[in-house]
């Protein structure tokens, strides 16, 4: 019996997709790790095994855009329409524009995007340059890091 | 929507003007299942760890950069020390490490990699004797290694034979990569207190009490703290001063433990620490010394600069420990002069002495950093200053290191180019008047009576 189930114990079990330890058995946190990788459910006695939970709790569906440019016609509809195209759905939507200077922040959701998120921020940018505008996409993540406690 | 628009622009802002960045993922992988009589075997070993346990660090941070919208500036791989790894060989020269090591950076597309090192504070093996000697050899023959040295520690004092033998190593590294102003001593440093995790060039290395692999993170934006500085009213107090930096720097953190924790999980690695860092470079705005002078120097190393610092040094800890489940590291602003626009400026104006970054270097990690001296400073008198910089870290059990260049060919005055994020740098005037008695006696500086703590 193994008191310690370490990386290398785990990997003598790979290809086994469920893998019980007796219990009281400790299993490091690496081991965990890979065991998520791999598809591994392990339990230690009855009770399953879970990795930590990395994100705070925060789906990673959405994204934020952010479009900063010169005021002119027709840039929501020039960016809107990449993001329906792609199946992208906008949950929010603020503008303004002050003294020509514009600026929109779009709350999207890319659950059911058709593309990668990569691929959706070329074709966002290539629709910018067209309106001689600079848009960029982020995960929403990023400002639930640093703007929430 | 969940976030102000204000929110969003800042962090864009931050992003886009401010130069915030991830300034490193450094992946620590051990190599203690390396060891092999033979050093091909060993060289083999490495290569292929290497390769197998670090194919994925550049993709995955190319991935997050994308998504997240945050550069990642560096993609690093620090390892076991070599001194421990490479022992058990039979040969005595380990160069063919560091080439095996610098062959799996450049096939990995990673920027550099760290833990050519040895940890000496206590006496010499027979590897990390072997180690030092191959230092000048490794640094000169290969472009990505960094290779450091652990002299002292407050638990064992100061280990002064190979502070002198550091002292003559840098000079001979200098020489050797003399054609390019003397840059294999840019690769390589010397600690007192050096930390096991530490993300950061060229001293990371993955210490012997870490796991099989960390992911430890090293963050940036000294430019973003720059900025909330200058927008501070000018009747803004000290304790004002302390409270803005403390929140940019809360916030700075936030981006490096999501991006931490979200390449952990990609790279099925453990997150390790993330370093809470101001580290400077040498694109303008993004200068630690600006940031000392936005609070009211009129040049950086004025009267006052050690005050300053401590101030913002202090300041970054408090709002970055909150930010973050595991600090480490280094954590603490970086003075490396030749990176940092604003210190460039000072040293070259006469602002900024050697003296004055000793003492600076009492109240911020890390040391006396990215330092050309003329190349006729000889090996006692480097010692020396080594010595210095070790008693200040052993005796205020803080980190402390010296990564000087004696610039070969160069006087106090001239100016030496490394390039790429190490910058250039003013040759600084060094003491004249003799050390060599001293750091000749050689032997172990006892610990301080502060470290009997049991």
């Amino acid at each position: 019996m193994e008191i310690l189930v370490t990386l290398d114990v785990l990997k003598q079990y790979k290809g086994e997709k469920v893998v019980k330890f007796p219990p009281d058995t400790l299993v490091t946190k690496e081991a965990r790790m890979y065991a998520v990788k791999q598809g591994m459910e392990l339990y230690v006695g009855e009770r399953k095994v879970y990795d930590s939970d990395y994100s705070n709790g925060i789906s990673s569906v959405r994204a934020v855009i952010s479009v900063i440019g010169e005021d002119r016609v027709g840039i929501i509809a020039g960016i809107s329409d990449v993001l329906a195209r792609a199946n992208v759905n906008i949950l929010d939507i603020t503008q303004t524009a002050i003294e020509g200077l514009f600026t929109m922040i779009m709350v999207v959701d890319i659950a059911d995007s058709k593309i990668s998120f990569d691929e959706l921020k070329n074709q966002l940018s290539c629709r910018g340059e067209e309106l001689s505008v600079r848009v960029d996409a982020q995960r929403e993540e990023v400002f639930h890091f640093m703007h929430r406690i | 929507m969940n976030f102000t628009r204000d929110e969003i622009i800042e962090t864009i802002r931050m992003v886009q003007a401010e130069q915030l960045d991830i300034r490193t993922v450094t992946l620590g992988i051990s190599l203690r299942d390396c060891a092999s009589s033979s050093i091909s075997a060993v060289a083999d070993k490495i290569y292929g760890k290497l390769m197998d346990k670090g194919r994925e660090l550049v993709p995955v941070a190319l991935a997050l950069e994308k998504e997240f919208g945050i550069p990642i500036v560096n993609k690093r791989i620090s390892v076991t020390p070599i001194a421990m790894v490479a022992e058990s060989c039979m040969e005595s020269n380990y160069t063919p490490i560091a080439q095996a090591m610098d062959r799996a950076a450049k096939d990995l597309g990673i920027d550099f990699i760290g833990g050519f090192s040895a940890l000496v504070q206590k006496g010499f093996t027979r590897g990390d004797m072997n180690l030092l000697n191959s230092i000048p050899e490794s640094l000169a023959l290969t472009e990505r290694v960094c290779a450091s040295v652990n002299l002292a520690t407050s638990k064992a004092g100061i280990n002064m034979d190979a502070v002198l033998a550091m002292g003559r190593i840098i000079k001979e590294v200098a020489e050797l990569t003399g054609g390019q102003d003397g840059i294999g001593a840019a690769k390589l440093v010397v600690f007192a207190n050096a930390p096991e995790d530490n993300p950061f060039m060229a001293g990371a290395f993955h210490g012997p009490g870490e796991p099989e692999t960390a992911v430890n993170v090293g963050i940036s934006g000294p430019g973003v703290v720059n900025t909330v500085v200058s927008n501070l009213p000018k009747g803004a107090d000290l304790g004002e001063v302390s409270e803005a930096i403390k929140r940019m720097a809360f916030k700075i953190t936030r981006v490096g433990e999501l991006i931490g924790r979200e390449a952990s999980r990609r790279l099925g690695a453990p997150f390790g620490i993330i370093d809470l860092s101001l580290a400077p470079t040498p694109a303008v705005g993004d200068s630690i010394a600006n940031i000392l002078e936005a609070m009211g120097l009129e040049r950086c190393g004025a009267p006052g600069t050690t005050a300053a610092l401590a101030l913002l040094n202090d300041a970054v800890k408090k709002g970055g420990a909150m930010a973050t489940s595991y600090v480490g590291g280094l954590s603490g602003a970086f003075i490396p002069v030749s990176e940092d626009a604003g210190m460039i400026r000072a040293a070259a104006d006469g602002a900024l002495t050697l003296e004055k970054l000793e003492a600076m270097t009492c109240v911020c990690s890390v040391g006396l950093d990215m330092i050309a001296i003329p190349g006729d400073t000889s090996a006692e008198t480097i010692a020396a200053i080594i010595a210095d910089e070790m008693a200040i870290g052993v005796m205020n059990k803080k980190t402390t290191a010296v990564r000087i260049i004696p610039a070969p060919g160069k006087k106090a005055g001239d100016s030496v180019e490394f390039g790429g994020l190490l910058g250039r740098a003013p040759v600084m005037p060094v003491s004249t008047f003799d050390s060599s008695v001293f750091a000749r006696r050689g032997g172990q500086i006892p610990p301080p009576i502060q470290s009997l703590t049991n």
